[in-house]
């Protein structure tokens, strides 16, 4: 293997290291065998005896791996202590600001569902009050039919009626109901899609 | 010779071949080869380590029309040679204890 041709295979191995330190090892090498060819060795020789690239490129990562990371030097250590404190004013407020979007967010898709179920909720409601005074207005037309018989009579029917209305609301409350189910349902996996997307794109 | 143990060692011996003069690469390889052995690819990270404690600088000098770098021994790297003779006791202290061990078991 000639000079260069080493020096541009061990360039690629070492790709992963900044620019700096890669064209250090590169300067140290072509040195070295240059220094071998002064000293009467073959080009192909000196390239011999410095080694394969491959296994150079890989004492040379691994060594990296296994060293220690350097310790904060203490003024450092202080000097990021000084700036937060410092920068307190800049960073508390957006932080503030951070955990009010969170907790609006939030706040907002509660309120999503509460609109939401607002309509079923309605409906029951009103199929609730309806069977309570279709019962009241019934039992209540029975003591007054033996007072006034025409009175009793209408009573009796807005009590029918009101059981009809009752009947009508809490079918349409259990309808609504399962539809606002589907509905709850897909909108909560579509708001898991988008926490997943985000944490997809992090990752 | 164990790793570890000769990884310590050849610290000391690139300072000493400092010592007597300033020197490059190829050179202190070839100086230090007279007593242990070192490859290139050994010698690159021990020099590094020296510099980053401060025990050798380096200069560069133009060569045969190319850069050749130059490491020179500072003060620390002299006063880190003279620890490590002041510590030898100690070391053939360690010797004959380990030594001592190994021959009362055999006797």
């Amino acid at each position: 293997m000639k000079k260069d041709e080493f020096l541009s295979s061990l360039e690629r191995l070492l790709r992963s290291l900044k620019r700096e330190e890669r064209n250090r090892f590169l300067s140290y090498y072509a040195e070295m065998i240059e220094d071998y060819m002064e000293d009467g060795c073959e080009e192909e020789d000196a390239v011999q005896r410095i080694g394969s690239p491959g296994e150079i490129a890989q004492e040379i990562l691994s060594d990296r791996e296994t060293q220690p990371a350097r310790p904060t030097p203490t003024w450092m250590k202080i000097g990021v202590i000084v700036l937060l404190i410092l920068g307190s004013p800049l960073w508390g407020s957006l932080v503030l600001v951070a955990i009010c979007c969170a907790l609006a967010v939030v706040i907002m898709v509660m309120s999503a569902y509460v609109i939401i179920w607002c309509i079923p909720f309605i409906f029951g409601v009103f199929s609730v009050s309806s069977l309570v005074l279709a019962v009241v207005s019934t039992v209540g037309s029975v003591i007054i039919m033996f007072r006034d018989t025409a009175t009793g009579t209408v009573q009796m029917g807005v009590g029918i009626l009101l059981a009809g209305i009752f009947l009508v609301t809490a079918l349409l409350t259990l309808e609504l109901g399962k539809r606002f189910v589907g509905v709850t349902k897909k909108f909560s996996r579509w708001l898991a899609g988008l926490y997943q997307k985000r944490r997809g794109v992090r990752a | 010779m164990d790793t570890q143990l000769k990884k310590g060692f050849l610290e000391f011996c690139v300072l000493a071949a400092l010592y007597r003069s300033d020197s490059y690469g190829y050179q202190i390889i070839k100086d230090i080869s007279v007593c242990i052995e070192i490859s290139e690819s050994t010698l690159y990270p021990i020099l590094k380590r020296l510099e980053a404690n401060g025990c050798l600088e380096t200069y560069s000098v133009e060569h045969n029309s190319r850069l050749r770098k130059y490491y020179r021994i500072t003060e620390t790297g002299k006063e880190h040679i003279q620890e490590f003779l002041n510590d030898w006791q100690q070391v053939t202290d360690i010797y004959e204890f380990v030594k001592g061990a190994v021959e009362h078991e055999e006797g």
